[in-house]
């Protein structure tokens, strides 16, 4: 007992001491007062992710900008729905926000039941674009989507690893490559992406997608190749070049991911503007660019109308796509 | 080799020796308290490092790891509750030995094994790391599956008297495991349209609530006025581990640190199997396995020495393929990130010397945990001395507020009761636990990668015998249950003679 | 009346039951798209299977070879030691439920500074500290967790 109660007093005292610097006392009492108290970012996906680092960084500037302490708490599962559900069952007063994406609206409630739409939060600001490339390994020859339609044509079914299960964006866009090259392959869904690009090096599968950083390493010292990306306009990556886009090799299909930080669209304007302009300022801050090209990893500052026109085409787009699949 | 001295360079400041007691004080604390894992110290302390250089801040990191994964025996030992998944097979023998009034000496095996299997696993890592790596990646869905069957082959060695209970205990896990969203279909299963049930039972809450909560229930007999036994202050800290009790001990750490490397290097496995599985083996070998469950001090021995064996071998996929070996890994490699490092096949190119480092500073990391260790074992042997209806509220209050903060709902905080109050029955009828727990942390593991392993081999069981490692494992877990049957047999026969 | 049982009996009936039920409601309960034999109801169904022959194992094996309790069920068993302790058990159990119910209307501090005192009565603690101690971390968990772990308890 002694010891127990000494030990999670030192447990307080240390971890007081550590958050000294950043627990603020809020100035000034007046119920206009934005924000007077800690603000919460809702994360969908699981810790140590792209996304969760990022909302990570972004909160560890809330004191510098903001003046309150920004905490992140990630609520997983259920494709992103569960945080959703989340976010909109806690009270409009902008101390909540939300990171989505687009897939929740434009593919998830074409393969569960969601109790929520796209006018159901205001995007204020983007956080970062993901582009989905395909690969191969390196030892199994395959090199372009021809090399890919050869091996298929000995009549063997290709399997492929995803980064999740059916209403996932990866597994929903390689499916569909595959659907409109005609070749017979079957998806086997991993757990996260790095699960998938390890079944790939391990020589598990015989194609993988994937998005950065997590494969990047493996195309530049020459264990895996890359066949093309949904970006339409193809990316450049550092250390690899250009990486064609399936839609400049003749296929019809394009994707692009992203998640952007969000609240309920009940919340006041002018609190939604000051939440916008937290997020630019942290996007501005040198040390934050710094610390986000360490990673690897860009910013997407995109507005609010920017990633509604982005949700709405793609819900367009994975109309086509979706009866393909299904 | 110069990598490895410039990493001893930077490793040799005087700050890095300063972080790293305080990161093992704050990941045994929270270790011990049940609901409050490593992995959620580590998140917790993930914004104070920040500021620090990388070789610092992943060294109080790893610190708080390393500390939690030593810290949950001395909830397992002192009230029979592991304080993370990896400890739950302390609590067979470790519990036992607290209520023969032994608790000075059993934690402080388990402090001691801890260490040896940390340090070896440190070891492993700074010296074989490409090589293990290698092996891993020759591990796909068959042998992931053959792999869990090898877990779920222990539960013929731990539900002693009915092999029936101890079965439907799995099922029931099992079962457990596949509530909530089916990541390969995205098909709900039993949410009975229970929108907080989609993300399924967390691991640490189904602990709580089968553990914590159904101990607290067991005592709900206890009479204060006649069960509790005044035990003086000094002769709990008396009874010390003899030397003979350290040479019997030798053999079963060496084999759980052997299979914490093994097992910790596989990913998505974890310190929890790696510890069961070293504990039935231990049993099996031992030429007295009847006293494992009555408070053996060999038990404690193979469980901690395996877990703490995991915890270096976890980094290995992680810091070579960018895999992380079990959840606090997991977050591990976000903090890596964090400082710049990008866990993969680059790495130690790239960042070798900081690498080093870290590898070296995990070797410093397990010398210090025996030291503070050392100090803390004397405080927290008096626990037992607290008077029960005390240590229970306490102990209550604790969980109550640990699954609370594991996802910031009430729901977990009905499930610990509820399931508490269900395993309560099961104990009261002669159940075990532990199969339950085996069900559901295998679980996951054996239905996605035996759906995998099918839609690989186009629906032939073929797979599994046809590939040479998940061969080995699935005769090694056949072969140990063929054991554990004969063996008692033969003591059925000795006690009819 | 007189009846004859032992745990495996017992808990052998209470599985085969409960699997059952479960076989039962799988179609219902997991509506999956996939066309392959193998899909997300075959692990369930492993599992809810097992449990059910298991349990008609342990039901078998209950009934035909373990030693069996006597009861008599009379007036006087409802006086008994035993009868008591099992009533204490199920007192135990019904606070838990409470304090569920508790905690969703009175919030943390309060359901669970209700829920230590009723233990520390149950246990018929009488020294004024025993209540103090606990009462008082209930307070500073609440405090550690809030202020400085940031873990708003509800």
């Amino acid at each position: 007992m002694k010891g127990k109660r000494l030990l999670s007093m030192m447990l307080a005292g240390l971890l007081t001491l550590g958050l000294a610097g950043c627990k603020g006392v809020p100035s000034g009492g007046g119920d206009e007062k934005f924000p007077s108290k800690q603000v919460t970012i809702i994360m969908p996906w699981s810790l140590g992710g792209g996304p969760d680092t990022i909302a990570r960084q972004v909160a560890s500037y809330g004191e510098k900008y903001l003046g309150v302490p920004v905490i992140v708490e990630n609520k997983t599962g259920g494709a992103g729905t569960i945080a959703m559900n989340a976010a909109l069952q806690a009270p409009d007063d902008g101390y909540s926000m939300v990171v989505a994406n687009g897939p929740l609206f434009s593919l998830t409630p074409s393969f569960q039941q969601v109790n929520y739409k796209l006018d159901d939060i205001t995007p204020l600001t983007g956080m970062r674009i993901t582009e989905f490339v395909v690969l191969t390994n390196a030892k199994s020859n395959i090199k372009s989507i021809d090399d890919l339609k050869s091996y298929a044509a000995s009549g063997k079914t290709i399997k492929y690893a995803t980064t999740g299960g059916p209403g996932n964006d990866s597994y929903t866009m390689i499916a569909v490559l595959f659907k409109l090259l005609d070749i017979p392959a079957e998806a086997i869904p991993y757990d996260g992406g790095q699960d998938a690009i390890n079944a790939l090096v391990g020589n598990h599968v015989d194609v993988a997608i994937g998005s950065p950083p997590v494969y990047r390493d493996y195309v530049i010292n020459g264990e895996l190749n890359c066949l093309g990306t949904f970006i339409p306009e193809g990316i450049d990556v550092e250390g690899i070049g250009h990486i064609p886009s399936f839609k400049e090799q003749g296929i019809d299909v394009e994707f692009t991911g992203m998640d952007y930080f969000a609240v309920r669209s009940s919340v006041p304007d002018e609190r939604k503007q000051i939440l916008t302009k937290f997020i630019q300022d942290v996007y501005a801050d040198p040390d934050f660019q710094k610390s986000m090209k360490e990673m690897n990893m860009q910013a997407w500052n995109a507005t609010e109308d920017e990633i509604k026109t982005m949700i709405e085409e793609q819900t367009e787009s994975m109309k086509d796509y979706i009866p393909l699949i299904q | 080799m110069e990598l490895f001295f410039q990493g001893l360079e930077i490793l040799m400041q005087w700050q890095n020796f300063l972080i790293i007691p305080i990161g093992l004080a704050l990941g045994i604390v929270v270790g011990a308290i049940p609901g409050l894992t490593s992995d959620l110290g580590i998140i917790l302390c993930i914004p104070l490092t920040y500021g620090m250089e990388p070789t610092m801040a992943i060294l109080m990191l790893l610190a708080i790891y390393c500390g939690g994964t030593y810290g949950g025996s001395i909830t397992a030992i002192l009230i029979n509750t592991p304080g993370t998944s990896a400890n739950a097979a302390t609590l067979f023998d470790g519990y036992p030995m607290a209520r023969k009034g032994q608790a000075y000496k059993a934690l402080s095996m388990a402090l001691f094994a801890s260490t040896v299997g940390g340090l070896l696993s440190a070891i492993a890592l700074l010296f074989l790391a490409p090589q293990i790596a290698k092996i891993t990646l020759l591990f796909g869905p068959a042998e992931y599956l053959a792999l869990a069957v090898f877990g779920l082959s222990v539960i013929a060695g731990v539900s002693n008297n009915s092999i029936f209970k101890g079965l439907i205990g799995a099922c029931i896990g099992i079962f457990m495991s596949t509530i909530g969203m089916d990541t390969m279909s995205g098909t709900s299963r039993f949410t009975f349209g229970n929108i907080n049930l989609m993300s399924g039972i967390d691991l640490i809450i189904a602990l709580i609530g089968l553990f914590a909560i159904s101990e607290i229930m067991m005592k709900s007999q206890y009479d204060p006025k006649k069960d509790h036994k005044q035990v003086s202050m000094s002769s709990i800290t008396k009874d010390k581990i003899t030397k003979e009790e350290y040479k019997r001990c030798r053999k079963p750490i060496a084999l759980g640190s052997l299979i914490g490397i093994i097992i910790g290097a596989t990913p998505g496995t974890g310190g929890g199997l790696a510890a069961f599985i070293s504990y039935n083996q231990t049993k099996q070998s031992s030429k007295h396995p009847e006293t494992f469950g009555e408070g053996e001090i060999e038990g404690i021995a193979a469980s901690e020495s395996a877990n703490n064996g995991a915890c270096g071998a976890t980094m290995i996929p992680m810091l070579t393929l960018g895999v992380p070996g079990d959840g606090a890994t997991a977050i591990l490699m976000g903090a890596f990130m964090i400082h710049g490092m990008v866990p993969g096949p680059m790495l130690f190119q790239d960042q070798g010397n900081i690498l080093y480092a870290i590898m070296i500073g995990l070797i410093i990391i397990n010398i210090f945990m025996y030291l503070i260790g050392h100090v803390f074992t004397r405080f927290y042997a008096h626990i037992t001395r607290i008077p029960y209806e005390m240590l229970a509220c306490i102990v209550l209050t604790f969980c109550i507020a640990g699954s609370y903060s594991t996802n910031n709902r009430l729901y977990d905080i009905y499930i610990i009761l509820i399931f508490g109050i269900i395993s309560y029955f099961l104990r009261r009828m002669d159940f075990q636990l532990v199969p339950i727990l085996l069900g559901i942390v295998l679980g996951p593991l054996a239905e996605d990668n035996f759906r995998r392993a099918m839609l690989l081999s186009d629906g032939s069981l073929r797979i599994f015998v046809t590939r040479p490692i998940s061969l080995l494992f699935l005769v090694i877990a056949v072969g140990s249950i063929l054991m554990f049957a004969w063996k008692n047999h033969k003591s059925k026969k000795q006690i009819q003679a | 009346m007189k009846i004859k049982y032992n745990s495996e009996i017992i808990a052998g009936a209470v599985f085969v039951v409960v699997a059952a039920v479960l076989w039962v409601l799988i179609p219902t309960q997991i509506q999956t798209m996939e066309t392959s034999a193998i899909n997300a109801q075959t692990f369930p169904r492993i599992a809810i299977g097992g449990l059910f022959l298991f349990s008609v194992g342990l039901l078998l094996q209950g009934i035909f070879f373990n030693e069996k309790k006597e009861v008599y069920i009379a007036k006087e068993s409802f006086r008994s030691d035993g009868f008591r302790r099992e009533m204490r058990s199920l007192l135990f159990a019904s606070f838990l439920l409470l304090y569920c119910v508790g905690i969703t209307f009175l919030g943390f501090i309060i359901a669970t500074a209700l829920l230590v005192t009723a233990i520390l009565l149950f246990y018929g603690a009488r020294k004024w500290y025993y209540y103090a101690i606990p009462l008082a971390m209930v307070g500073i968990v609440y405090y550690v967790f809030g202020v400085v772990l940031r873990i708003s308890l509800p």
